[in-house]
């Protein structure tokens, strides 16, 4: 770093006998270099992921009489497992809250660090050992259950490895989410209780910046979601070694049950992925509009009725395995309320646009496109929602074109615009302009024409997971294109670590602590942030977003502003 | 909790815990009725509940927490009770329950 | 990494009430994990009522009551030996603490004696004759008859669930030990409770799940 005598937690860190080098960073405690390292495995392995996607889409290229084979038959299943299980285990679940979650958490409330700042290194290693273990387990096994694990065939599959010795990959990647789930248990422990006790003063609950209150909510679903697949895993495992039969109809088990179990869980995880994404959505659209947040409270609310409600509605996804009609009926029902809170965060975001004089920074395109997908994906999600349709839709390409805009689409590109939006405060560097320009016109264009093709098939009655489809004309069109799509969609990739590898090594340095002009806490702070977060302890007497009060505080010099302006 | 101006008396404690045995002792003899399925479970649940409430009320100390612990408490119950609720939705109108 | 790199001490910040409020939260992720397994049973339960009866005929309430009581009684001692520490009288919140980890043991001894003459019956082996041949562990061989389906999952239950529960007991025993070793040290004292009355609340935690898993198994047959 050029400014030699400050502390920032580059060259300083707390909780460890190292002083530099990769062990330094291993074993810190400080809450920032927690949530580099986090982003840092969680890109690699979503680089990894994005490679196997690339693959599977190629696969799809030419129709089956062509006798194109990119990956064979009997890989197939195996790469869309690997590339689900670390894009959502291992990417987007711990994504927005273990990286800017950790990071910008405790600086948005003012706070120091996490409130179990050891705890919060054991999640980090708990994360790394479960990711390690899940690739080494379907590189040397290949397991091919998709993310679900879903039984009878779960239990009854037995891989072989590529060096030919039975491997158990299945249990091995059942006891990897296992442990992964812990990690991320601890982590939503650790946040909640820095958000009740560690808030600065003058912080109320209502003076929090939005992604506070968007990790708050994910936090709840996380420590009292995760449990429940935790040990119906564990369950899966039990049944694969002995002779019980929890879930074997054969043994009088239902293998419903676990889907109902596994579900519990994984439905309110979705939460946990996007409610982080619209946190920094709420941050980048009020910073570039420079203008306070439309219905501030709202959004805060919602968030939180997104996650409870987001417990109601898990059976949604089991329209299609023989539940009881009363049921489909309920859960169908439930479904359409979450909508409503959903609805009412795009609501304010765009209200918030409403006479602003917008700039069209990275960040905000980002922000600008996860509203778009987003509202694509939601929507799709309420033909999905409603009975009929779903068994229609259920178990086609429409679905995965759905979750992927939810997911990829919405809480990616949040995560992404995220980092855009803070990596001169975590870095104390700009990155291009240019380059982060050009890697959102790849994305968004990519990631459009990659998946809305997909809708039509799906509509059309293309299976999911299959390998290969039949050489009907439109098929053969609408495959191309989205192949074309994921094509420009990995060149936006490849570009955003361009960008990001060259902010970092040849950005230009600013140590600038409000470039975007921002109104919030953490912005305040030296960019990089110093060890202990602030000189002192920082007090708030106003609303976060409350431009106004922003301008006439760096007016006055109370507060940090954007030096150009 | 101010820890060092207690002093210790052991009387509370034995009181819930002898309230707790006797609910044991009642459910165990209570459970030898012939009142049918349900009622047994009702009967065994509700004992069950009540002991638990015991011991999460005065052996964990909820008594003497700030409310947020008792809301929280709440919550996590509530959650458990959602599931309970839910899954049965499926399971009472399947025609195998 | 820059030249001037200095380890700085750890952040600590005491907030007795932040970790107690912690520790209540992950209590709740051991009270949903096994919530999962109530779900189980409760389904399992109704879906094979009759054979739920006829296998639950087969535990020992006498065992199960007495166990019960040893819990209970195990709970109570801890939350003396809390408020002991607390008032100040170290040597009887020791003394109590080494009666609660007896009385835990005591819990698992006779734990490891019903288990073992349910081995002794064959109950567990009989239910691996439900798995295809060549299928499963090959330590288990196919027993002589195959139990109802009902009563299959019902031991299963019964294993894993009381089976997950004493995993509890020892863990939670085991940190018992370690605390009855700091307080020897002194670093647990009168002024610095806040390690043992977690651990307490865990001991009470493993105790509650208790209280729902003893009607289930022993009562309501």
């Amino acid at each position: 770093m050029e400014t030699a005598n400050s502390t920032n937690y580059f060259n300083s860190h707390t909780g460890s006998r190292w002083t530099s080098g990769i062990m330094s960073w291993l074993t810190s405690t400080d809450h920032k270099r927690i949530g580099v390292m986090y982003g840092f495995t969680m890109f690699t392995f979503f680089f990894l992921a994005v490679c196997l996607g690339f693959l599977i889409k190629l696969q799809k290229f030419y129709p089956a009489a062509s006798g194109w084979e990119i990956i064979p038959v009997e890989w197939y299943g195996s790469f869309f497992t690997l590339h689900s299980v670390i894009m959502i285990f291992l990417f987007i679940v711990p994504g927005a809250p273990a990286v800017l979650g950790n990071f910008f958490l405790p600086l948005q409330i003012g706070a120091k660090d996490v409130a179990f700042p050891r705890v919060n290194l054991l999640s980090y290693w708990l994360y790394l050992f479960g990711a390690i273990m899940a690739v080494v387990g379907i590189l040397l096994g290949g397991a091919d259950t998709g993310w679900t694990f879903t039984p009878p065939y779960s239990v009854t599959t037995r891989t072989i490895s590529m060096f030919g010795t039975q491997f158990d990959s299945v249990s091995w990647m059942l006891t990897a989410a296992f442990i992964l789930g812990w990690g991320t248990i601890l982590t939503g422990i650790n946040f909640i209780i820095t958000i009740h006790r560690m808030r600065t003063k003058g912080m109320s609950y209502f003076k929090m910046p939005l992604f506070s209150w968007s990790i708050y909510a994910a936090s709840w679903i996380q420590v009292l979601a995760t449990p429940v697949v935790g040990i119906t895993l564990l369950m899966i495992v039990l049944e694969r070694m002995m002779p019980v039969g929890f879930f074997d109809p054969n043994k009088g088990g239902d293998p419903i049950l676990f889907q109902h179990l596994f579900w519990i869980y994984s439905h309110p995880a979705v939460y946990v992925m996007i409610l982080p994404s619209m946190g920094l959505v709420s941050e980048i659209i009020p910073t570039n509009s420079q203008k306070p947040i439309f219905g501030y409270k709202s959004i805060a609310i919602a968030s939180c009725s997104i996650a409870g409600v987001g417990y109601l509605i898990w059976a949604h996804h089991m329209f299609a395995t023989g539940m009881s009609d009363v049921a489909s009926i309920i859960f169908s029902f439930l479904t359409f309320f979450v909508a409503i809170p959903t609805a009412i965060k795009v609501f304010n975001w765009i209200a918030t646009l409403y006479k602003a004089s917008i700039a069209l920074t990275p960040p905000m395109l980002f922000a600008l496109g996860f509203v778009f997908n987003f509202s694509i994906g939601g929507l799709t999600g309420m033909f999905l929602g409603s009975l009929s349709t779903d068994i229609h839709l259920h178990d086609t390409d429409f679905i995965v074109a759905h979750f992927h805009y939810t997911m990829f689409g919405g809480a990616a590109f949040g995560i992404i615009g995220g980092i855009f939006h803070y990596f001169p405060k975590m870095f104390g560097k700009m990155y291009s302009h240019k380059l982060a320009n050009a890697t959102f016109g790849f994305m968004f264009t990519g990631f459009n024409a990659l998946f809305i093709p997909m809708f039509i098939l799906g509509f059309y009655g293309m299976p999911r997971r299959y390998h290969t489809y039949p050489d009907i004309p439109l098929f053969t069109t609408l495959q191309q294109a989205s192949t074309i799509g994921s094509w420009i969609l990995v060149i936006g990739v490849i570009l955003m670590f361009v960008t990001w590898i060259h902010g970092l090594r040849k950005g230009q340095i600013s140590n600038e602590e409000n470039p975007w002009n921002s109104s919030t806490l953490e912005w305040q702070t030296a960019s990089p942030p110093t060890l202990y977060n602030f000189e002192e302890d920082p007090v708030v007497t106003r609303h976060p977003y409350d431009y106004d009060a922003f301008r006439a505080e760096v007016k006055a010099g109370t507060s940090k502003g954007a030096r150009d302006e | 909790m101010n820890s060092n101006e207690q002093t210790f008396s052991p009387r509370g404690p034995i009181i819930v815990f002898s309230a707790l045995i006797f609910l044991t002792i009642a459910t165990v003899m209570l459970s030898g009725l012939d009142i049918g399925n349900i009622g047994a479970l009702i009967i065994a649940m509700s004992v069950a509940s009540v002991k638990a409430g015991l011991v999460l009320y005065f052996f964990m100390h909820l008594n003497h927490e700030p409310l947020i612990f008792k809301l929280f408490v709440a919550l996590a119950f509530v959650t458990l009770a959602t599931l309970f609720l839910l899954t049965f939705s499926d399971y009472a109108f399947r025609g195998i329950a | 990494m820059s030249e001037q790199a200095v380890t700085v001490e750890a952040f600590h910040h005491h907030d007795e009430e932040g970790t107690r409020l912690g520790f209540w939260l992950f209590l709740f992720t051991e009270l949903l994990l096994f919530g999962a397994f109530f779900i189980v049973y409760g389904v399992y339960r109704s879906a094979h009522l009759n054979d739920f009866k006829i296998a639950a005929e087969s535990l020992n309430t006498g065992i199960g009551t007495t166990n019960t009581i040893i819990l209970l009684a195990s709970s109570l001692t801890v939350v003396l030996s809390l408020n002991a520490m607390r008032a100040g009288r170290v040597k009887l919140a020791k003394t109590m603490l080494l009666i609660t980890m007896a009385l835990g043991t005591t819990f698992l001894i006779i734990k490891g004696f019903e288990w073992n003459a349910k081995f002794a019956h064959d109950l567990y082996l009989q239910t691996s004759g439900a798995i295809a041949a060549g299928k499963g562990s090959p330590l288990l061989t196919p027993g002589p008859e195959m139990l109802p389906n009902g009563q299959v999952l019902f031991y299963g239950l019964y294993f894993i669930m009381t089976g997950t529960h004493a995993l509890h007991i020892i863990i939670g025993a085991v940190w018992m030990g370690i605390v009855y070793y700091w307080i020897a040290k002194g670093s647990i004292n009168p002024e610095n409770v806040g390690v043992l009355e977690r651990c307490a609340l865990y001991w009470h935690l493993v105790d509650v799940i208790w209280i729902f898993l003893f009607p289930l198994y022993y009562l309501v047959a």
